[in-house]
């Protein structure tokens, strides 16, 4: 696949973000492995939110079953 | 001594006609990767000891006129995610060395009764996944046309192997380019086919709703035998499709006259890391394609970070759910890369995937809407040539755009049209309708001939090779692809003055 860019900065939220969500699902890694993993986790943020933005734009969910209708908005 | 540059059918026809044997054809692969595989590492285990009791075999069938088929007697080889009974299945990682198969996958079994001698399995990245990295019990496999660049993956030993002329085919998987991407950075033909179209029960899984099997092949004939072979409907793989298999060759040389050809030109321009070679690639393709008859059209589909954001989402989202538990348990097994690029699946919601996977029918029905109206979509695979290796590399980063067609299950072919100024093989991509294969390899024969790439030598890592003949699109590049020393590995082993013949 192709990122777009990767951000240059990693601010502490976002690495304090992540931290939380990896010891939520029970995986350890040491601080620095953390920090490392960040700058991918940015882009990856970008690539979530343009899933979502994307969906909920243009959609309506009285016609989810209707094939082909989103398909025109794309 | 068995030359490399013959295909599958002429192999076949030579074993038919008593001119050579399977055992000959086997050893001489064999003797090649013995001699060859040092520097290439495109295998990480060779059965040659099976491989000549089965040709041996092959060869008393075919004298006794038992005939399994066009691959009966020629050598493979599987990626190393794929089960072959009695073999380990490591998937290049440590967490998998004491794995052994009790049984084969499905593409196996059915190599096996085509008669195709399995040499051995071929090295990807860790779970088919991490990266090309020296931090696992295999060395990466390295492109066979410059020792210093990456083959691409994640079927990295499939397309390195096929391009050092070990193997005709070999069996590779795609879940975001896998397929594809290597075979268009090593200068072969990668055949992704429509989802459930080719069984993946005894493969290991990356992302089961993205993952396809498929062929890396040296020609485009080669790729359609291989997939006839190992297509068709699995009640054993939930995903596989029980509908009729065509002949995949009974379009092969019906050129492209009066085809309807959709250029989805948004996607692959104005990229940050296009480079003008591969754009040049697809335009003289193109061209050549209007020249043979061709109506080529510009077409626009949704933005290429769409697919790649809706594929990255999906993918992280099932494999991480694969491997979580591991990833508590086991995180010091892992290469550092895959860790990295797996744990993104702890940071994601349920509305998230689930979002994907209606973004997913918005581009599915997208292509579907463009192949309403053309015959195939030619696009852009890879953005560059084969990057060099280097210590941190970042394959989401890779110029290469196949996720395309993973998130919309069409399938999808990568055809190798020439050298760039860098002497590394370019490549563009065919996608055509869902299950109508037949087609798309019609367009990727026409474009193997078109393009001038069947005169192109391909890397000969025993000093052998052609002159090319001037094509459009490889006049100005390099004419070497020769790895005149293969166990060392610094330094370029092509030059723009090495046009040895």
């Amino acid at each position: 696949m192709t990122d777009d860019s990767a951000p240059e900065v990693i601010t502490g939220d976002t690495i304090a973000d992540l931290a939380r969500l990896l010891e939520r699902a029970g995986i350890v890694l040491p601080a620095e492995r953390i920090a490392e993993v960040a700058a991918e986790y940015e882009t990856f943020q970008q690539q979530l939110a343009l899933v979502n933005d994307t969906y909920t734009a243009q959609d309506e969910p009285a016609l989810i079953f209707v094939a082909g209708v989103k398909g025109d908005k794309a | 001594m068995i030359d490399p540059d013959l295909s599958i059918a002429e192999l076949g026809s030579r074993l038919r006609r008593g001119e050579t044997t399977s055992r000959q054809i086997t050893a001489a692969a064999l003797a090649r990767i013995d001699a060859l595989d040092g520097g290439i590492h495109a295998f990480i285990r060779v059965e040659a000891d099976a491989a000549i009791v089965a040709a041996t075999q092959a060869d008393q069938e075919i004298s006794r006129g038992i005939d399994r088929g066009p691959m009966h007697g020629i050598p493979y080889a599987l990626k190393d995610i794929y089960d072959a009974a009695g073999l380990p299945t490591t998937c290049h990682s440590r967490l998998r060395l004491d794995h052994i198969a009790s049984m084969d996958s499905a593409v196996a079994e059915r190599f096996r009764n085509a008669g195709a001698i399995l040499l051995g399995k071929l090295a990807t990245h860790e779970f088919a996944f991490g990266g090309p990295s020296f931090d696992l019990p295999f060395p990466p496999a390295r492109n066979p046309w410059n020792l210093e660049r990456i083959p691409g993956g994640s079927s990295s030993g499939s397309a390195a192997a096929v391009a050092a002329g070990y193997v005709r085919v070999a069996a590779g998987s795609c879940t975001a380019g896998s397929i594809r991407g290597p075979a268009a950075w090593c200068g072969v033909v990668g055949l992704k086919p429509t989802y459930g179209r080719v069984s993946r029960r005894g493969v290991f899984p990356l992302a089961w709703s993205l993952d396809h099997c498929g062929p890396l092949a040296r020609t485009v004939e080669d790729a359609a035998i291989a997939l006839q072979i190992i297509a068709g409907h699995d009640p054993l793989d939930a995903t596989s499709v029980d509908r009729p298999v065509p002949d995949f060759l009974s379009q092969f040389d019906h050129g492209v006259r009066g085809l309807r050809i959709g250029v989805p030109r948004n996607l692959f321009e104005n990229q940050p890391n296009s480079t003008s070679d591969a754009l040049s690639g697809i335009d003289n393709t193109i061209r050549v394609l209007r020249d043979a008859g061709a109506h080529v059209e510009d077409i626009v589909l949704p933005e290429w970070k769409l697919f790649a954001a809706c594929a990255r989402v999906i993918m992280t989202s099932e494999m991480y759910t694969l491997h979580q538990a591991d990833l508590r348990t086991r995180i010091g097994e892992f290469d550092r890369m895959t860790v990295n690029r797996f744990v993104l699946g702890a940071t994601i919601s349920a509305s998230d995937y689930i979002n994907a996977l209606r973004l997913r029918r918005i581009l599915t029905n997208a292509v579907d809407e463009a192949l309403a109206k053309y015959d195939v979509l030619l696009t852009a695979i890879a953005l560059s040539t084969a990057p060099p290796f280097v210590p941190t590399p970042n394959p989401s980063a890779w110029a290469i755009q196949a996720s395309t067609f993973n998130v919309t299950g069409h399938p999808a072919i990568s055809v190798p049209v020439g050298l760039a100024s860098d002497g590394m093989p370019l490549a563009v991509q065919i996608a055509g309708r869902a299950f109508d294969e037949p087609t798309l390899i019609r367009v990727a024969r026409a474009i193997e001939a078109l393009s001038g790439w069947e005169e192109v030598s391909m890397p000969a890592p025993n000093g052998r090779v052609r002159r090319d003949r001037d094509s459009p699109e490889n006049s100005r590049a390099p004419r070497c692809a020769t790895i005149t020393d293969h166990s060392t590995s610094n330094g370029e082993h092509c030059n723009g003055n090495d046009t040895r013949g």
